[in-house]
């Protein structure tokens, strides 16, 4: 997805825009989710370190995000502490557009 | 289409386990990991090092006690040794380790999937799996390579016609070679020879140098030389090697020796001049993996070139191979992938030995070492006859030597050549890694009489005269 074209993607909660020329639509593979608190705990996560939650599947273990760039890489999201060592959770970049 | 994987390790040897394991137990199970090899599953270690080896060699050891019984009053004789028995249990025994510590461990991880074939990469992320099934495309976002090693085998002219065990298929032998020539001193060399030996081959070892191999402290080598030449094993050195060839039923090493040719008659050549990596095939090139006949070439968190390719064990170009280096460097790496670490390993701190008898044992630099790289080494040396345990296992040849930085006083260098040097080496690693002081070491109780207090009494020799000391002084 081309960054500042305005898309409507399928959320967590809500319908989200890729608004801002800073703004990244994230995909990450999360590791250790089981069940649905095991979602919101990552989303919670998530939305602390600024993203927000675009979808989360436990199928897959696949989570899509939305970052302000210029607040937060990628590269860092997925160190935040909710993938930190001591945490049940783990996650690695799969995809940024 | 290929095939994903979170994670794709090349090769099935400890490094790969030790991997694939710890990055199942980061992930909860949940990294979908492709292991590719092929061989027996287990690597070199289980399946032709250090299992069947310390086999051979603890047998050998109840021959030798028989034959020569340390104690006065009790009557030598020499062992019956039913050599094909003793080789069919010691496969036996490698089998059901290989069974027990690798085929078995596979069923807990579910997210393990193995793939029975030679790997090679055809781009930055995906490699071509060749089998007998034919040929896939796998893809990873991750890479371990952990190809393991093979025996150096030289260029000698006549070799391939006339024939060679080396420590991949010495294990295969069900006849007790009468006279074995041993090209090459590497520790692999050392302890084959030594069991076969006491088992009742007459070994001659062949070599050009006078030490054991780069990297040992020298007096300590030689001193483990003249405790295998003391139990009977012959030491030809300044030798080079011209050629060699069949005559009748024997095979003849033809040699070089002070200008004059030498010639020796044995019935079996054991190749232990070292181990390459193994490279061949990989097409490492394809995927911007640097490396050289020494092995890959990683940066300190064991990544190569390529950020999502890591390299794991003797296919590393680094100073040791050793199994539990290996293993340790798979978990690392299955760390620094999946954690986002950055570890690596201080090989100062990783201890080594060479199971013959006495062992050998070593941590840290050599004296030498340090001197060249920080010029401000002390040492101590301490024959093995001044313990008093050594003694009561009359037990004669052998030494303890620590070295240490002058200024600090720190412990930077422990090497051992004793009776259960491997068992306590550990008191080396712990007082290199923490930074202990002989200070530090003396200050410790070490159990009486235990060959182990040799490393306090060596310690106590760099600031008192030991000839004057009695029992247990602290």
């Amino acid at each position: 997805m081309q960054s500042g074209k305005k898309s409507l993607l399928f959320s967590f909660n809500t319908f989200l825009r890729l608004d801002d020329m800073t703004d990244k639509k994230v995909t990450m593979r999360v590791f250790g989710m089981t069940c649905d608190d095991c979602i919101r705990t990552v989303s919670d996560g998530l939305k602390k370190e600024g993203a927000e939650v675009l979808s989360i599947s436990l199928n897959d273990g696949m989570a899509i995000v939305k970052i302000d760039d210029a607040k937060i890489s990628a590269e860092k999201l997925v160190k935040a502490p909710v993938f930190g060592e001591k945490s049940h959770y783990k996650a690695q970049l799969r995809k940024v557009e | 289409m290929a095939h994903e994987y979170d994670l794709v390790i090349i090769g099935r040897g400890a490094a790969a386990f030790s991997a694939a394991i710890r990055a199942s137990e980061i992930t909860s199970n949940q990294a979908a990991i492709a292991m590719i090899g092929f061989g027996p599953i287990g690597g070199t270690c289980v399946n032709v090092g250090c299992v069947p080896s310390k086999y051979i060699i603890e047998a050998s050891k109840v021959a030798n006690i028989q034959r020569n019984p340390r104690y006065p009053g009790i009557k030598p004789s020499d062992p019956a040794v039913a050599f094909d028995k003793l080789m069919e249990s010691l496969r036996g025994v490698v089998e059901e380790e290989r069974k027990s510590k690798y085929e078995d461990v596979l069923k807990f991880y579910p997210n393990i999937t193995m793939y029975e074939g030679k790997a090679s990469f055809i781009s930055r992320d995906t490699v071509k799996v060749i089998s007998k099934l034919g040929e896939e495309d796998i893809k990873g976002y991750n890479f371990i390579i952990a190809t393991g090693s093979s025996p150096m085998i030289p260029k000698i002219e006549g070799l391939e016609d006339t024939g060679y065990l080396t420590s991949d298929n010495v294990w295969s032998l069900n006849d007790l070679p009468g006279e074995i020539g041993i090209l090459g001193g590497g520790f692999v060399g050392l302890e084959i020879g030594q069991a076969l030996h006491r088992l009742g081959s007459s070994v001659r070892i062949i070599k050009k140098h006078d030490t054991i191999a780069r990297g040992i402290e020298r007096e300590v080598g030689i001193e483990l030389i003249r405790a295998l030449e003391n139990d009977g094993i012959s030491f030809l050195i300044e030798r080079d090697i011209e050629k060699v060839y069949q005559r009748g039923n024997k095979k003849i090493i033809s040699t070089r020796y002070k200008g004059k040719r030498e010639e020796i008659e044995v019935d079996e050549i054991l190749i232990a001049s070292g181990r390459k990596p193994n490279l061949a095939g990989l097409s490492l090139e394809n995927a911007s993996v640097q490396y050289s006949d020494n092995g890959i070439k990683v940066n300190d968190d064991f990544s190569t070139g390529n950020p999502s390719i890591y390299a794991a064990g003797d296919v590393v170009d680094q100073r040791y191979r050793l199994e539990t280096l290996a293993a340790r460097e798979g978990a690392i790496i299955a760390s620094n992938i999946f954690q986002h670490s950055s570890k690596g390993v201080n090989l100062q701190e990783v201890p080594w030995a060479i199971f013959t008898e006495p062992q050998l044992a070593s941590v840290g630099y050599t004296e030498d070492e340090y001197n060249r790289n920080f010029g401000k080494a002390v040492s101590r040396v301490l024959p093995l006859n001044t313990v008093p345990k050594a003694r009561i296992l009359r037990e004669d040849i052998g030494m303890f030597k620590i070295v240490a930085d002058e200024n600090t006083g720190k412990i930077v260098g422990v090497h051992v050549l004793a009776p259960y040097a491997a068992e306590f080496i550990i008191e080396g690693v712990i007082a290199i890694k923490s930074g202990y002081t002989y200070h530090d070491i003396i200050d410790n109780s070490h159990i009486f009489p235990t060959v182990a207090e040799g490393i306090k009494l060596t310690s106590q020799s760099f600031t008192r005269d030991m000839t004057k000391m009695s029992c247990c002084v602290e």
